[in-house]
């Protein structure tokens, strides 16, 4: 009864709580002591913070329309110049307070490069009309090359133990890093949801056209949702550093596609306008499920390869099916209802 | 002869021209070794590949689609090829090579097809979803290992030089055949772009889809014979890289992966897919400027690290560039 409710008043949320229990349930059938066993869900605290905080960076531009394929290449950048920094208390055996400034200046660094690499994003968008995916594919490179030119393609470590330490360590039973995912998550879905800004960005996405006529300020707010992106991206990379002590220009190449994939998964439209947070966070769980099953299941990264890419290919396809059904469906409802 | 000039210097390619030559002279000065014949040969056996390649996301790009697969599909259909040819020991003309690669790849980007034109998908993520499909797909259901020995003839094919040049070491550079295929396509996409219907059409269906339409254009069907021309370039391509590199394996490092270089290619050569404006001839200028500069960073001292910098830089002042001298948008000042 409640469910069938659910099912017709949000098909959207009803539709991935299915999969998302289809696919916990599959994979505790394939692997019952493993997959529910305490350290694979504390291993997965660990991993969903990285894929989730890009997530979350690819939803802010995708809801408008756009693919933005930056987020994993900005994130690099800022862990490289975050690490160059930190290193540097650890080489001066700096400890305690005195480590904490190295930490909050690296950080403070970090939001920067995120900022202005997300106004070079936003500002050719929006100023020259280029489309972003092609923007975005540009300037990954770019962010990407110089990252390489500044460590001849080394990884760098060195972080002080201080941060290292909320990496590694969870409050509550949950790790640290998981909160701060969590913190950001309900800070971006209160941008979504009850600010105007997300207000606007969801307008954007449905129409350009319209959303100027209705008086937004669309570059302006396209602007803002670039360099919240980019942001988001640096938050990522700080949180890798503290998780991994390391940084490397090619690191998480295969997250562009895991975030794009939880993205749609959690019924964001591609084509702009729609985006509901609760189902990004059951998109994301189901990602990492997957994720965290063939791991276990002992199949490697290329199986995970392809069914990244077959997931993905079927959802978009199962997307554009069902909402052209829906639309038929509503056209058929009203016609009835005028020839009644 | 002032408007002469000018008039001239209004065509992209002849800008892309002037910048390549201006590269080639300030690299030259600095190592006269890169102003030599046997550096040409070498450039063209370096470019071979990603120049065809570069072909294939041209034309899809002119018509106002996008394919991030296109250098997949060309590694997948090469591979599947020689590992069926090679398993069953079988050793036919070069042409049925290039036949049943074609005819793979042809089969893949009718899919792509049917994702962009028939459900209406966005270009970009559908693409990248096969792309992520097949790279994981050779791996896990054909092969995981490299192919030394091909079909002979293809083998014989990637040995085959036009002719030879010294370097002033004395080192030996050879001209390598698949400069023929080169100059063969791009001479077969210079013309059907620029002189037949068809040409038009896909130019017609890239800047403007709906007017397309109603001006009678079948959108889907040009769309259509867009994918399959890509398929059988890819197809083309997917060989010809390993005739060049002498061995076969699933998902080439120099291609797959690398796919910006082409694409960066195209947009220097302004097959921008927004503007839909694309030439073969500037493709070409593109794909030779990118692969100067990735092959000579090295002779004049620069380390090869520097290539994806450049890559990058290199795109985004051809996206910038060519969309700078655009007409602004009159709804852009509206807006404000």
């Amino acid at each position: 009864m409640n469910k069938r409710r659910l099912s017709n008043s949000d098909p959207d949320l009803f539709r991935l709580i299915v999969v998302t229990i289809l696919i916990f349930v599959a994979m505790t059938a394939l692997k019952p002591d493993k997959f529910l066993s305490k350290a694979n869900f504390s291993s997965m605290c660990y991993q969903i913070p990285e894929i989730g905080l890009y997530t979350l960076a690819m939803m802010l531009i995708l809801v408008t329309g756009q693919t933005d394929i930056s987020s994993v290449a900005i994130g690099n950048l800022c862990t490289i110049t975050g690490i160059t920094i930190m290193s540097q208390a650890t080489k001066n055996n700096v400890t305690g307070a005195a480590a904490w400034l190295y930490i909050l200046g690296a950080l403070i660094v970090m939001l920067l490069i995120g900022v202005v690499c997300g106004l070079v994003n936003g500002f050719t968008v929006t100023y020259f009309k280029v489309p972003t995916m092609l923007v975005t594919m540009a300037t990954s490179s770019i962010f990407r090359g110089i990252a390489v030119v500044a460590t001849e393609g080394n990884a760098l470590t060195g972080a002080p133990e201080e941060l290292t330490y909320f990496g590694n360590h969870g409050f509550l039973g949950i790790a640290y890093a998981m909160w701060f995912f969590l913190i950001i998550f309900v800070v971006v879905a209160y941008l979504m949801n009850r600010t105007k800004f997300g207000m606007e960005l969801r307008f954007i996405g449905s129409n350009e056209k319209a959303s100027e006529y209705a008086g937004i300020n669309v570059n302006k707010t396209l602007l803002k949702a670039y360099v919240y992106s980019g942001v988001i991206a640096a938050l990522t990379g700080f949180e890798i550093i503290a998780r991994t002590d390391a940084a490397k220009y090619d690191y998480g190449g295969s997250y562009v596609n895991q975030a794009l994939l939880a993205c749609v998964l959690g019924a964001t439209n591609p084509d702009g306008g729609y985006v509901r947070m609760a189902c990004i966070a059951l998109g994301l769980a189901s990602v990492q499920f997957l994720s965290s099953g063939f791991n276990l299941l002992r199949l490697g990264g290329n199986v995970k390869q392809f069914a990244w890419g077959a997931l993905l290919v079927f959802v978009v396809c199962f997307d554009v099916l069902n909402r052209e059904l829906r639309r038929k469906k509503a056209i058929r409802d009203v016609a009835k209802k005028h020839n009644s | 002869m002032k408007k002469w000039i000018k008039k001239v210097l209004e065509y992209n390619e002849v800008k892309l021209a002037l910048i390549f030559l201006a590269i080639v002279v300030l690299f030259s000065l600095i190592n006269p070794d890169v102003f030599t014949v046997a550096n040409l040969y070498a450039l063209v056996r370096a470019s071979a590949t990603n120049a065809i390649y570069a072909l294939a996301i041209m034309i899809v790009m002119c018509s106002g689609a996008f394919d991030a697969s296109f250098a997949v599909i060309g590694s997948f259909g090469a591979y599947v090829t020689m590992y069926i040819l090679t398993q069953n020991g079988l050793d036919p003309h070069p042409a049925i090579v290039f036949l049943i690669s074609i005819l793979i790849c042809m089969a893949l980007e009718f899919l792509n097809w049917f994702m962009v034109s028939i459900l209406h998908l966005q270009a970009y993520i559908a693409t990248t979803g096969t792309a992520s499909l097949l790279k994981g797909a050779v791996l896990v259901f054909v092969s995981t290992s490299y192919i030394y020995t091909l079909p002979s003839q293809i083998g014989a094919l990637g040995k085959t030089y036009l002719a030879t040049a010294v370097y002033g070491s004395g080192i030996e550079s050879q001209l390598h055949v698949s400069v023929i295929f080169i100059a063969v396509m791009y001479l077969v996409m210079h013309i059907l772009m620029t002189y037949t219907n068809f040409g038009r059409q896909v130019y017609a269906v890239g800047a403007d889809e709906e007017a397309a339409e109603r001006a009678g254009i079948n959108v889907k069907r040009i769309r259509l014979i867009v994918f399959l021309i890509a398929g059988v370039i890819c197809g083309v391509a997917g060989i010809l890289r390993d005739a060049v590199g002498r061995f076969s394996l699933p998902n080439p490092a120099e291609v797959v992966g690398k796919e910006n270089i082409s694409i960066a290619a195209v947009i220097l050569g302004t097959g921008n897919s927004s503007k839909a404006r694309g030439s073969a001839l500037g493709t070409l200028l593109g794909v030779l400027l990118m692969s100067f500069i990735s092959n000579n960073l090295i002779l004049i001292g620069i380390p090869s690290f520097y290539v994806e910098l450049a890559t990058g830089v290199l795109m985004y002042i051809g996206l910038v560039g060519q969309m700078s001298n655009r007409p602004r948008r009159h709804s852009a000042k509206e807006g404000k």
